[in-house]
């Protein structure tokens, strides 16, 4: 379970503070595929990004079962990131190892090599590309590398998975292949998502729950049924679509 | 003068000449870069908005590694010759110049690493570090491997570099083709002499080139 108890994100830049988060509150059940969506720059990155302490939130708590994550350092915070695994937007692979490389990286960064190469061939066989082990991603396709990350992502069995933006480089139909996959992993080895999108038709297709991010503050959240069916928020309703795009 | 007789005349010297120019660029070249790959990695991470962010002794370690780079090697050479007696025991021959052009070497080595370093796209190197791994692993196992293609560029261009700066340190007695092309050639007005050891220097460069090359396809595996 993962509580974020009003963080605040500032980043000192040349033209003065700029707040990316205000204050925001979430709460994260085990098994949710939770979505959090909004337009580009309203801070979902950002906040993605403190849930794994790639961005130390500027004041506020993130209380994962339990533990204060915010104030995780060295051993102790990368042990917690095996935890918590992410997938990024532009898959982030390393370019010069191999696939199967790639996928064992989480286990030989923590120190588990005995048996990393099965359980990667496994994990590789999990997302359909095990005949791609020993392949560079250079040789892969968009849809193919991001199941090559999220073979990756599972490599310490995480509790949590991040996913930045996980489909927004990828066309409609291998979307809809990594949806189902990450919604699959979801459901067979329970792990809980937190998905960032921009997209309605992401968090429609596989989240349970969604918070609506606007300008740094939630304005908007729920079971992704409640706030499909009545938006309250004019930003929801333009994400939804249910705004004359002309207006 | 036929060939035959020209080279039994001149080709110990020319043969000579190559390897001491060979010896001139390998040797330096290897030692700086077991010191300037530190230095450069080093450079690249204590940046503002590295990823080990030391701002003082950034400064500090740019400032060090630009006199170096500011002082021509000709002058470097002369003016550190009783630090290069202490420690090659001498000042002059190939062995004396080995040590005034690992200290060239070096601050050029730890410039270019740290631009092989920069070119490493940082999504990488989040990626390890949401992973878990740290600073010592991402170092290893993410920046180095996923630069080495182009630290292997900047290699051949070091090597080159190096060629040139052994040609001035010949202008002091440290042998080498540029030795000889000056001694003979210039100051001998032996122009057989002077165009052979500029062809060997030609093949020996575009040797070296054409080896890095074909070392950077071979383990990039970017266009596998």
């Amino acid at each position: 379970m993962i509580e974020v108890e009003n963080i605040t994100k500032v980043f000192n830049t040349q033209s003065g503070d700029h707040h990316a988060l205000h204050e925001v509150s979430l709460s994260i059940q085990d098994g949710d595929i939770f979505g959090i969506i909004g337009m580009s720059g309203a801070g979902k990155s950002t906040l993605v990004r403190c849930l794994n302490l790639l961005e130390k939130p500027s004041s506020g708590k993130i209380v994962v079962d339990g533990t204060d994550i915010t104030k995780l350092k060295g051993k102790d915070l990368r042990d917690y990131r095996q935890n918590i695994s992410m997938i990024f937007q532009n898959f982030n692979l390393f370019s010069q190892k191999t696939v199967l490389e790639n996928v064992i990286f989480p286990l030989l960064v923590a120190g588990k090599k005995d048996g990393a190469k099965q359980k990667g061939l496994e994990l590789l066989d999990k997302v359909g590309l095990a005949e791609k082990a020993d392949a560079y991603p250079s040789q892969l396709s968009g849809g193919q590398k991001q199941r090559v990350a999220i073979a990756r992502a599972l490599a310490n069995d995480p509790c949590y998975i991040l996913c930045d933006e996980a489909t927004s480089a990828l066309d409609t139909l291998t979307t809809n292949q990594i949806l189902k996959l990450l919604r699959d992993i979801a459901a067979n080895l329970g792990v809980t998502l937190i998905v960032i999108t921009h997209s309605m038709d992401v968090v429609e297709k596989i989240c349970n729950k969604v918070a609506v991010l606007d300008d740094g503050r939630i304005v908007e959240s729920g079971s992704t049924k409640t706030v499909f069916s009545t938006p309250q928020e004019y930003i929801t309703k333009q994400l939804l679509g249910q705004v004359r795009w002309d207006a | 003068m036929d060939i035959q007789a020209f080279l039994q005349e001149f080709g110990p010297l020319l043969g000579q000449g190559t390897l001491q120019s060979l010896v001139m660029i390998v040797i330096p070249t290897l030692l700086a870069y077991v010191i300037g790959l530190p230095l450069g990695v080093l450079l690249s991470i204590t940046k503002k908005g590295g990823l080990k962010p030391l701002p003082v002794f950034n400064a500090i370690l740019a400032w060090v590694i630009n006199i170096g780079r500011s002082i021509p090697f000709i002058i470097l050479m002369v003016a550190i010759i009783p630090l290069t007696n202490l420690i090659a025991g001498t000042a002059i021959g190939t062995q004396g110049a080995i040590f005034p052009l690992l200290v060239a070497t070096i601050p050029f080595v730890a410039r270019m690493v740290e631009q092989s370093i920069e070119e490493v796209d940082l999504g990488m190197v989040e990626a390890s570090q949401a992973y878990g791994a740290s600073l010592g692993q991402t170092i290893w196992h993410v920046i180095i491997p996923e630069a080495l293609p182009s630290i292997i560029r900047g290699l051949s261009i070091t090597m080159i570099t190096l060629f040139g700066y052994s040609a001035i340190a010949g202008a002091i007695g440290a042998g080498g083709l540029g030795d000889i092309a000056i001694r003979y050639g210039y100051y001998r007005y032996n122009q057989s002499v002077m165009i052979a050891s500029i062809v060997l220097s030609v093949i020996l460069i575009q040797i070296i080139q054409t080896v890095c090359e074909l070392l950077v396809v071979k383990i990039d595996k970017r266009n596998a």
